[in-house]
């Protein structure tokens, strides 16, 4: 009797972990994809030999770059999003003088393990430098709002409440430096940038003034920037 | 005691698209327009925001933007026999309210009908002859037919900026287009949408089985567009929140994104919103209508004087609007005689669920309103009924709309409805289902119809338009064909499990269906089997054009949009060209 029952327990005990592990497997299948977090945090740190720079020069261990705004702040962004953009960078899609010859020398494995590491990083605030009420309010109504006359919907409509983004394909925009997000709307409005799925971006940045794209820019850098390692929503 | 305001040339009464359509063109033309709108104003910015614009439970599950049933309901029941009682919850079909009307909630499926559609009766009987018709069916031809609506339809598909691949044009087969369409005189303004996984699997077991696979003409962008009115509208992101909800990206083309903008902008118009529009006033003789009595918000009512009423008020509040105005002789299915309220007709639609193992992925939440791939081999006249006993079809469509949780949760036959079992069904299943949505049409009877009730009444006091209806046997016998024919694309489509669900009757309010109600107002060339003539005039008022598928003697197998559009631009141009500069019937009856 004593016997069966523990029979039993074990017998249950086995099928659930049977069952997790089938699950879990089950759940993880995408993960083939998944880069390996400690080799990225190596080329983060020392480049590789065959030429690929080290990224922290510019964008730092935690992501948050080096507060001129001239490079992007990348944490709080999916590992899918940083390893399209690597991608995009390396095949021409999207360009840039530096970041280009940097994707182009990246090995497959290499931009699934970078993306892995700055995907998982806590970055550190910044302060915004000031910016003037009425823009603030001007941001505030066209990332939460829109505008009608325009045709541009809120920002926030795409890119999450809060500019949190919607993982894994839209970014984060909450805490970037108003400085980079300026600067690729103008790459959007110019026709220099086009790497989005139909021409979304582009046909936003054309309708928007370069008072709006400033406000848009504030509005978003004084926001609390996302937190990958303690933002459980995270996929 | 109503008060009298100045008068106007032009009142339309209902601002939705066609309202919106009709009330453009004639303020265009230098005509003092009013607009009168029951419901609310409300525009993509500041009203239709993300994340609450896709609260599935007000809007889906609440029907947020539906007709007040507290206010306006309509009675049903399925046979003469019964006592119709008032629908308390939108289910079966979802009539839209406040400014944009049903244009703001729907799906963008944008499909013409043919060329056998405008001349059914006739092209039934050359095919088959004169007694393969179940003579209980009152169809009947349009008196308008697909070639002289072509140009409409070029036009209503470049207001709304819909995207698709000609089939057929000017004659010649395309490839990778619907080959069964009826010619279209140049290539839709924009690109087909982007299939879903589902849509590629059908597309490859369609082929295979030696269908016509295509991808669904659509009212939701592929890309940035302008249309002709200078709009410029946004690409659509596949939220899969478009039916039952408004859009909030300007990619759906609505009435708020293709033309109320401009309409507004022109100094002739005015709107008048929370204007409940009561009646239809004539003058002495009957013969001719004088203006629309409204009630305002507080119950305040006016008399707006016109010289031309135009009633666009979705098709069954048409046939209601008739009705409470006495314009035209009510239909009588006893005797078979009058036509307002005859050939009231529906949809007949089915549906396929494939369901497959967790290999699997569909992805249904990454979806359009109208991003199906479909054939249509089995629909409208396509192929020889002659065996089969019935006539009409359906297309059959791989097609998800959305992915939304508490609506979508398909599991195979056999599962509880409820509990444990059911929660790890739609579980495994949610992800790794596919489904056809079988879109047939609905033939008119003698039996089904729309009259006012004699019990129950509106807020106003007027009597609610009662429906009676149940699906025709023809119908029955033609969706369980259609299902047949679609369980075996789904087995074709490598699936562990098909189940097939055709429409049987009796029919129920309480299971949705489509919003595609038809008839009951219908156009045609003779006066005592339809309520218009073919530019949509009234045959007893000359200046009172109804325009809505109130009009359609029957329904085809394609959803009612396109048609709608192409009929209101094929009447405002009448009315411009002909009615303005002679006022009077346009045919003489």
């Amino acid at each position: 009797m004593k016997l069966n029952r523990w029979m039993l327990i074990l017998t249950v005990a086995l099928s659930t972990a049977g069952f997790l592990l089938t699950r879990s497997f089950a759940a993880e299948s995408p993960k083939a994809l998944r880069g390996d977090p400690l080799r990225g945090g190596e080329i983060v740190a020392r480049g590789t030999d065959y030429g690929v720079v080290a990224c922290a020069r510019c964008h730092a261990f935690d992501g948050t770059a080096d507060g001129s705004s001239a490079f992007p702040k990348l944490s709080g962004i999916s590992s899918y999003y940083l390893a399209k953009q690597l991608r995009d960078f390396a095949s021409g899609l999207r360009t840039d003088a530096i970041m280009s010859a940097i994707a182009r020398k990246m090995k497959a494995e290499d931009i699934a393990d970078v993306s892995e590491y700055y995907s998982g990083v806590s970055g550190t605030p910044t302060p915004a430098p000031p910016a003037a009420q009425h823009l603030l309010a001007l941001g505030a109504r066209l990332a939460t709002v829109g505008d009608d006359e325009k045709k541009v919907q809120a920002c926030e409509g795409c890119h999450g409440a809060a500019g949190r983004g919607e993982d894994p394909a839209i970014p984060s925009l909450a805490g970037q430096y108003a400085g980079y997000i300026g600067f690729q709307m103008r790459m959007w409005k110019m026709g220099y940038r086009k790497n989005d799925a139909n021409q979304q971006m582009a046909n936003i940045a054309r309708r928007l003034s370069p008072q709006d794209i400033e406000a848009i820019g504030a509005y978003f850098e004084r926001l609390p920037r996302k937190d990958s390692a303690k933002d459980k929503r995270r996929p | 005691m109503a008060q009298k305001l100045k008068s106007v040339d032009v009142v339309v009464v209902g601002v939705g698209f066609m309202g919106a359509i009709m009330a453009k063109e004639l303020a265009a033309a230098g005509l003092t327009v009013v607009g009168l709108e029951r419901g609310k104003k409300r525009w993509t910015v500041p009203e239709f925001q993300s994340p609450e614009i896709h609260d599935e439970l007000k809007y889906s599950i609440r029907k947020g933007m539906m007709q007040d049933v507290t206010r306006e309901a309509m009675t049903f029941r399925n046979n003469s026999r019964q006592e119709a009682l008032p629908i308390r919850q939108w289910e079966a079909f979802l009539p839209g309210s406040d400014l944009g009307g049903s244009g703001v909630h729907w799906n963008g499926q944008t499909f013409r009908f043919t060329e056998a559609d405008f001349v059914w009766r006739t092209r039934i009987e050359e095919r088959y002859g004169k007694d393969f018709v179940d003579p209980t069916l009152t169809i009947q031809d349009w008196g308008v037919t697909y070639d002289e609506l072509e140009p409409y339809f070029d036009k209503f598909e470049h207001l709304l900026g819909t995207g698709g691949k000609a089939g057929n044009l000017n004659g010649k087969i395309q490839p990778g287009g619907n080959p069964f369409e009826s010619w279209r005189s140049r290539e839709y303004p924009n690109p087909p949408m982007k299939e879903q996984y589902g849509g590629v699997l059908f597309r490859k077991a369609a082929t295979e089985m030696g269908y016509h696979p295509f991808v669904q003409p659509s009212s939701n962008m592929t890309r940035p567009y302008t249309n002709p009115e200078g709009l410029q509208l946004n690409a659509c992101n596949y939220c899969g929140f478009c039916e039952r909800y408004a859009c909030e990206h300007f990619a759906k083309a609505t009435p708020q994104t293709v033309i109320l903008p401009v309409l507004l902008k022109n100094p002739h118009f005015e709107l008048r919103t929370e204007a409940q529009v009561l009646r239809v006033n004539l003058d002495s003789h009957k013969k001719r209508a004088t203006g629309v009595t409204y009630a305002d918000a507080t119950g305040r009512e006016f008399e707006q004087p016109a010289d031309l009423v135009i009633i666009t008020t979705y098709a069954w509040n048409n046939v209601r609007m008739m009705l409470l105005s006495g314009i035209g002789k009510p239909y009588d299915p006893k005797t078979g005689e009058g036509v307002i309220g005859r050939n009231y007709a529906y949809q007949t639609t089915g549906d396929v669920y494939v369901f497959y193992d967790e290999s699997v992925n569909i992805n249904p939440f990454m979806a359009a309103g109208a991003s199906g791939t479909l054939i249509d081999d089995f629909n409208d006249d396509n192929f020889d009924h002659g065996p089969h006993g019935f006539i009409g079809g359906s297309y059959i469509m791989s097609a998800l709309t959305n992915g939304r949780p508490i609506e979508f949760h398909p599991t195979p036959p056999g599962t509880p409805d409820w509990g444990k079992e059911w929660k790890a069904a739609i579980r495994r299943h949610y992800n790794h289902t596919a489904h056809m949505l079988l879109h047939g049409s609905s033939m008119p009877t003698r039996t089904n119809y729309l009259d006012l009730d004699p019990t129950y009444r509106d807020a106003w006091g007027l009597p609610l338009l009662r429906m009676t209806f149940d699906f025709p046997e023809n119908d029955v016998k033609m969706t369980q064909f259609c299902v047949d024919h679609a369980v075996e694309i789904g087995k074709r489509m490598g699936a562990k499990a098909v189940a097939g669900y055709p429409r049987k009757p009796p029919f129920t309010t309480q299971k949705y269906q489509t919003t595609h109600n038809t008839g009951g107002v219908v156009m045609g060339s003779d006066p005592n089997t339809s309520a218009l003539n073919r530019y949509l005039q009234s045959w007893d008022a000359h200046n009172v054009f109804v325009v809505g598928a109130s009009a359609y003697p029957q329904n085809p197998g394609y959803n009612p949009t396109d048609t709608l559009g192409a009929l209101a631009y094929w009447s405002v141009d009448a009315i411009k060209k002909q009615y303005l500069k002679k006022p009077g019937p346009m045919v003489s009856a």
